[in-house]
């Protein structure tokens, strides 16, 4: 069995009278990419900071690899993190800013920061001011200074916000390198297909409490909404031949129909449409995106996605 | 140990790396003495006059520079350098980056001992560059720059530096505490700056306030709470450690309590109070 690295036990925050974190059970074990979502304000900032006991909790306990934070501060130094954007002395060079926090850590890094430096592409930048330095290079700076101690466990707080697309795949091919290293990382982020591509693994909070935990492709499946997109001429003819399964028309695709949590019934659909005499252009087989999955768990409403899918049915 | 010095060192990097600070609160007490010991120079030079006014002592001039320190305007270098040590994190959002990195305790505990030295160095360098520039005028202008630094001299001076240096090292902290806990709470350099200037001239004008309430009371153990400044109990250490024994709380003569313990409460006088209406 896989070592704990995270674990929180009824983990609450209460700030006046409002409830952040709520009563908040999480076990991430070692070697995993753990993504941790939630709409605006649904606590997950809160979380992070009290892993890192930047917070203390008004009600439960974090543990770190078996450590309550709250009495082995030690405990943090296995701990690389990100929280919310990434901020630094603005007055210091980017080399100066990761010596000082090296020295902070109490690390002896030397070597590293020029090497971490150039992974993040800011070996030409290094001696400059952070102060001129673009949101997406704050980022990689950012990205530098949590594995400026080599940690065994990543915290990560939106860490591809304001970059270019480039350096975010950068970033997601870097996070999806890591479990190969033993490390394990804690992904919050906003840019859900981001989390789809990269976890294993995510959490779903809303209003304080997890409202969905599990594998990201267990997560997909539940709820039957995967569905097939269908183009097929006259579509008319199409829809009163798939009268068993409800079609729809499909938003922003003229001439297309939607059938809900029909994916698997691909062969039987096409078959149908054939022996109607309609023409068949392209049956598509969607999957439910976590997008789609987090908002409709998160209340905000279900997203019929118009285009892209797995795999074509016929 | 190691630990601590790097941890000294980072916050010893930030403070210097901090151009603007640095510049304006540390920097320039060396290079006004120099600025001042040229424009001693340049009056000299020009007016022959002035010549015969170089009365100064080397040890004198040396010394004098912790009068400068511990004076309200050297102490808003303290209060700058404060400020910013103690709020500059939140203010820039990077003590979220420091503190998973060390216990709370040690992190403050280097900010403390950052702000000293650095105050110590800027003020001990100060020194340096103003007995220099002024023995360089006095050179120049053939005055007399005594005493001769015979052993008994320099031992004496180097204990009455020392002394200097480490009250002021300790009034540098006082201060660096209040402004610590204010700049903390405001979350803002500037405001910690300001309500640390506040709570100076407060502490500046409870000579006033209590003269003005021992004489409305017809009480002079009013005076006595002036006992409580934190400038008067470095003057009165000071005075102590060099030999002059305690000081009186005020510069005229003030009721003591029997036990001679020094603090006596104030006390309503409501009889006189209603008589003097």
């Amino acid at each position: 069995m896989s070592e704990i690295a995270i674990e929180t036990r009824n983990l609450t925050r209460r700030f006046g009278r409002v409830l952040a974190v709520d009563d908040l059970n999480l076990a991430v074990e070692t070697g995993q990419v753990y993504g941790f979502l939630g709409p605006n304000g649904a606590g997950k900032t809160t979380t992070i900071r009290m892993l890192l006991n930047l917070v203390r909790p008004t009600h439960g306990e974090v543990f770190i690899y078996g450590e309550p934070v709250a009495r082995n501060h030690g405990v943090l130094k296995r701990v690389g993190a990100q929280v919310e954007d990434a901020t630094f002395y603005a007055f210091l060079s980017g080399r100066r800013n990761l010596e000082v926090l090296a020295r902070i850590s109490g690390v002896d890094v030397d070597g590293r920061i020029d090497a971490l430096l150039a992974q993040a592409g800011l070996a030409e930048r290094a001696r400059d001011r952070v102060g001129t330095y673009s949101t997406g290079m704050r980022q990689r700076l950012g990205l530098a200074a949590t594995l400026l101690t080599d940690p065994d466990l990543l915290l990560l707080d939106e860490p591809t916000s304001g970059m270019d697309p480039a350096g975010m795949a950068s970033v997601r091919d870097f996070i999806k390198s890591l479990p190969a290293q033993g490390k394990t990382v804690f992904l919050s982020s906003h840019l859900l297909s981001e989390v789809e591509q990269v976890c294993d693994r995510v959490a779903i909070i809303n209003r304080g409490r997890v409202v969905a935990e599990g594998p990201v492709s267990a997560l997909l499946e539940q709820g039957g909404l995967s569905s097939l997109l269908i183009e097929a001429a006259p579509v008319e003819t199409a829809r009163a031949a798939l009268a068993a399964w409800s079609p729809v028309d499909a938003a922003e695709r003229p001439g297309w129909l939607y059938l809900a949590g029909a994916a698997d019934d691909a062969p039987a659909v096409t078959q149908r449409l054939v022996e109607a005499g309609v023409a068949v252009h392209q049956v598509v087989r969607q999957r439910q995106t976590l997008e789609a999955f987090f908002l409709s768990v998160t209340g905000e409403g279900v997203v019929v996605e118009g285009a892209g899918g797995d795999a074509p049915g016929a | 140990m190691l630990r601590a010095l790097d941890l000294f060192g980072a916050e010893w990097r930030k403070l210097w790396g901090n151009r603007r600070v640095s510049g304006c609160a540390l920097v320039v007490w060396p290079v006004m003495a120099l600025g001042a010991s040229l424009g001693l120079l340049l009056l000299n030079v020009l007016e022959a006059r002035l010549r015969t006014v170089q009365l100064l002592s080397w040890t004198d001039v040396a010394l004098s520079v912790w009068d400068v320190q511990s004076n309200l305007i050297g102490r808003v270098a303290v209060l700058a350098v404060a400020a910013t040590l103690f709020a500059g994190e939140y203010q820039w959002r990077t003590w979220k980056n420091i503190v998973p990195r060390r216990p709370r305790v040690q992190l403050m505990a280097a900010k403390f001992a950052v702000l000293g030295f650095a105050i110590l160095l800027t003020f001990i360098v100060m020194s340096v560059v103003m007995t220099v520039g002024f023995g360089v005028v006095n050179l120049v202008v053939g005055a007399p720059y005594g005493p001769d630094p015979t052993l008994n001299v320099i031992g004496d001076f180097l204990t009455r530096y020392s002394i200097r240096a480490g009250l002021s090292f300790v009034d540098t902290i006082l201060i660096g505490a209040v402004v610590a806990l204010l700049a903390m709470r405001a979350r803002s350099v500037l405001a910690g700056a300001f309500f640390g200037l506040v709570v100076l001239l407060i502490d500046e004008a409870l000579i006033l306030i209590l003269g003005t309430l021992s004489l409305l009371f017809n009480n002079e153990s009013w005076l006595e709470l002036l006992r409580l400044r934190f400038t008067y109990n470095l003057s009165n250490l000071s005075a102590i450690l060099q030999g002059g024994g305690p000081l009186a709380p005020v510069p005229f003569p003030v009721t003591m309590n029997a036990s001679g313990t020094g603090f006596t409460p104030p006390r309503w006088r409501p009889t006189r109070w209603r008589s003097r209406r």
